[in-house]
């Protein structure tokens, strides 16, 4: 049997204060997972880096981070957990399921290629029945439906010119499921004097360090820094529009991977609202927005909070006049990229996601905002509202059209039409 | 983004500085290390329970001992605000919880007893007001209700040990029951924060009230721990109460404290409605200083080391536990703008030999010296960064455990250093 992880950590030092504990949305929905000072720091003080961990739950972690912001004593939590997992995924040998749910982007590109049959598949209940039966992807949850175009083809057929350069990190779901962000982004940085460049990417390999695949994981990282770096090197600044794929390159790269070169590439890659937010403070954001006179509902993805660089997409929709846009501080969406599709976590993914659903109900617009395809999938699921990215807010700020361009609801523009 | 003020550290110190800056206009930041330690300790306010620390009997009158220790101690953080500021800062305090029906209550001037989830009573000044109906144990029969699978709790360990208080007449029935929640909760996690949140539930509660009604014996009162809810504790009481046909009371217990939580939340929503940006989850790292100012603080987040910048700052970083001082072997230090620590003069006298004794120990007292702004000092004594600005327990010169002043020196000083940075 192949035992090739070791735990590296700063578990020594844990105080014990259990503030993790209490604020780990898992713990709070149910009692099936130990918590991360039980599965993290403490189990980590008995474990030898050969052994295979006891069971406390680790797969239950849903990833969001929030232990190791709230800890007050530094301790690399979740990277603990997440080592643990990977061990126990060592352990237990290849699983279909997390296979499938890691490598969805290799589907993408077939995917839209054939998407009238792709999504009358997803949505079929024989389908699903399969799925949930063999696999144990829980069929009371959509699948997200795969557009009849990529941002990719989209792009192609596109002339993009100005007198700045940028380049654009656009990640799968971008590319495959919802188009439009892709399309915003690009617009909104054009209409700031950018030339919008597409350097060579593929899947940053978050969903596959959710799976606890840290190998996977770490090749992905290796090709997109391979492909990245020269670009940064070459004086381009990276934008992101996915906090995960962004949280993944900037953070994870370089912190828990440890990818030669991706502490370089991390100076140089830049949440989209973040960068936009740079240009307004040294007075370069052309702020000629149209007024619109809504109030709007912002939730805070996890992945954005891991990053440490406030709420960029918050400061950047306050420029525009007449818009109120509220942060709706109700935590983790409960989505956790893959981790609600799996049958066995299902209930507590949708436990965790009730508070949210709730405070997002009770505002009572029509769209919500939030800059993480995830949480805007979820949020859609809980409650039937539409979900655009903030850039999308932004691109139609511009042009007056507030929110009858972005569709937000999940479907795909060639069904829509 | 430029700032006006930029606090660090997320306590009850850093919060209630942040809170004064917002209410005056301010643009303000605040950044923590962790979520603040609110959630570990805090219950009650303590002003002051003990004084002087040769006088073994709790304070019942607080004033005229804050008037003496003011007069008495004065590099003691209470005597740098003086007794109206200390004062204002308790309004400012309670006008956080505006027409919430969870306040923090008392009586002015005086300390109230609260019986605590070991048994005892502890001289507290401000109490939350989930806890105000358990003063009635010293007169009434009561039932404190603990629950099975939550260790942080045992109600017969408690009732017996106030069975024995002087203060309770021994004849007077208070009974402890362990109450099991496996098969009422849906959801089957105890952790503290997680019985809070299924106190909010409905069903949770009938069920619950259900199972304590079956073992009272005509007590009045009830206690539990301190988990009756995260977001509306007064709605949870008075429903409990409603079903089980007795007054209902919240014991503190061993951290993390829900309590605490809740304060958090209320600041934080506070915070949040005046345009206040918080950033938590990363260290600071150096500051910059230049001519005898602060110009920025260093944040060290995953994605790279991040300067934010302001007009002043507030630094309110807390004691060891939160990191706002270091013990370095032999020498005691502040590791984020290298202030001299004011502390005792050798590693040997950091500790005395009695643990519990009366006297404390010495290296509680340790901190940072600072003029009656709050403003750093030298070993000279003279001013080291006129914009920055010192909050709770990085101040020392008092052991706000020894002395029960944990809350109130923090609330203090962090309404006293925003108004010294805004006058």
């Amino acid at each position: 049997m192949k035992k090739r992880i070791a735990i590296a950590d700063r578990s020594d030092q844990c105080i014990q204060c259990g503030i993790c504990t209490e604020y780990c949305p898992v713990v709070r929905a149910t009692g099936r997972f130990s918590g991360p000072k039980l599965a993290g720091p403490d189990a980590q003080r008995f474990r030898r880096p050969q052994d295979p961990p006891e069971d406390l739950g680790v797969g239950l972690c849903i990833g969001c981070g929030t232990c190791d912001l709230v800890c007050p004593s530094g301790v690399n939590i979740s990277a603990l957990n997440l080592m643990a997992m990977a061990k126990a995924g060592d352990e237990k040998g290849f699983n279909l399921r997390n296979w499938l749910l890691g490598h969805t982007h290799l589907f993408g590109r077939l995917a839209t290629a054939f998407s009238p049959i792709t999504n009358w598949v997803l949505g079929s209940p024989l389908f699903r029945g399969v799925l949930d039966r063999l696999l144990a992807i829980d069929k009371r949850r959509s699948l997200p439906a795969y557009e009849g175009q990529t941002f990719r083809q989209w792009f192609d057929g596109h002339r993009s010119g100005g007198k700045k350069r940028v380049a654009y990190f656009y990640g799968c779901y971008t590319n495959t499921n919802e188009v439009d962000v892709g399309v915003a982004v690009v617009q909104v940085l054009e209409k700031n004097g950018f030339e919008v460049i597409i350097p060579r990417q593929e899947c940053c390999g978050a969903p596959l360090l959710g799976q606890g695949d840290l190998e996977g994981a770490r090749a992905a990282g290796n090709r997109n820094v391979r492909a990245l770096l020269p670009v940064a090197d070459a004086g381009y600044d990276i934008l992101f529009s996915s906090t995960t794929c962004g949280q993944m390159i900037r953070c994870e790269y370089p912190g828990f991977l440890k990818i030669a070169g991706a502490e370089r590439l991390a100076a140089r890659i830049f949440d989209v609202c973040e960068y936009l937010m740079m240009l307004h403070d040294r007075g370069e954001l052309n702020v000629d927005f149209q007024p619109r006179k809504e109030r709007l509902p912002y939730h805070v993805p996890c992945h954005l909070k891991s990053m440490g660089i406030g709420l960029p997409a918050l400061d950047l929709l306050q420029l525009i006049p007449g818009l109120e846009v509220i942060e709706i501080d109700a935590g983790c969406c409960g989505l956790g990229g893959t981790y609600g599709f799996k049958k066995d976590l299902f209930d507590v993914s949708a436990t965790i996601g009730e508070k949210l659903g709730k405070a997002l109900k009770a505002f009572g617009a029509p769209v919500a905002v939030s800059d993480c395809e995830a949480c805007r999938m979820e949020i859609r699921t809980l409650t039937g509202l539409k979900a655009v990215h903030p850039l999308q807010v932004l691109r139609d700020a511009y042009d007056g059209s507030h929110g009858r361009k972005s569709a937000g609801d999940g479907t795909p523009d060639d069904l829509r039409k | 983004m430029k700032h006006d003020v930029l606090v660090i550290g997320m306590g009850l110190s850093g919060l209630m500085a942040a809170k004064t800056a917002a209410d005056h206009g301010l643009k303000t930041m605040v950044l923590g290390k962790g979520a603040g330690m609110l959630q570990a300790f805090l219950e009650g306010i303590d002003l002051l329970g003990y004084y002087p620390e040769d006088n073994p009997g709790m304070l019942e009158g607080v004033r005229p001992a804050l008037e003496n220790l003011i007069q008495n101690h004065p590099e003691h953080p209470y005597a740098k605000v003086g007794l109206e500021e200390i004062e204002n800062g308790l309004k400012a305090f309670a006008g956080l919880f505006g027409t919430k029906s969870y306040q923090y209550n008392g009586t002015p001037g005086r300390n109230s007893l609260l019986p605590t989830g070991i048994g005892s009573l502890k001289p507290s000044y401000l109490i939350p007001s989930t806890m105000n109906a358990g003063k009635g144990i010293l007169s009434e029969p009561a039932l404190l209700v603990g629950f099975q699978e939550f260790g942080n709790f045992y109600a017969a360990y408690a009732a017996r040990n106030f069975q024995r208080l002087p203060q309770r007449n021994e004849d007077l029935p208070i009974r402890g029951e362990s109450i099991s929640l496996s098969d009422i909760s849906e959801r089957k996690a105890f952790h503290p924060a997680a019985l809070a949140l299924q106190f909010e539930e409905d069903g949770f509660r009938k069920k619950l009230a259900e199972k304590i009604k079956k073992v009272m014996k005509g007590e009045n009162l009830v206690g539990f721990p301190a988990v009756l809810g995260l977001k509306n504790p007064e709605n949870v009481k008075l429903d409990l109460e409603e079903q089980i046909g007795a007054k209902v009371f919240e014991l503190p217990i061993l951290p993390p404290s829900v309590p605490g939580m809740r304060l958090f939340e209320i600041f934080k929503d506070h915070l949040r409605a005046k345009g206040v940006r918080m950033i938590f989850g990363f260290e600071a790292g150096l500051a910059i200083q230049k001519n005898g100012r602060c110009q920025g603080v260093i944040l060290k987040t995953p994605a790279g080391e991040k300067v934010h910048e302001a007009d002043s700052f507030i630094l309110a970083t807390g004691g060891f536990f939160g990191g706002g001082l270091q013990a370095q072997g032999d020498r005691i230090v502040e590791p984020l703008f290298k202030l001299p620590v004011a502390q005792p003069g050798a590693r040997s006298d950091w500790f005395q030999y009695e643990f519990l004794g009366r006297r404390g120990h010495p290296i509680n007292q340790s901190g940072i010296r600072t003029n009656s702004r709050l403003n750093p000092l030298d070993q000279s004594g003279k001013v080291l960064l006129e914009n920055l600005f010192l909050a709770g327990r990085i101040l020392g010169h008092h052991d706000a455990l020894r002395e029960k002043s944990l809350g109130g020196v923090d609330i203090a000083t962090g309404y006293k250093a925003m108004r010294n940075l805004i006058s």
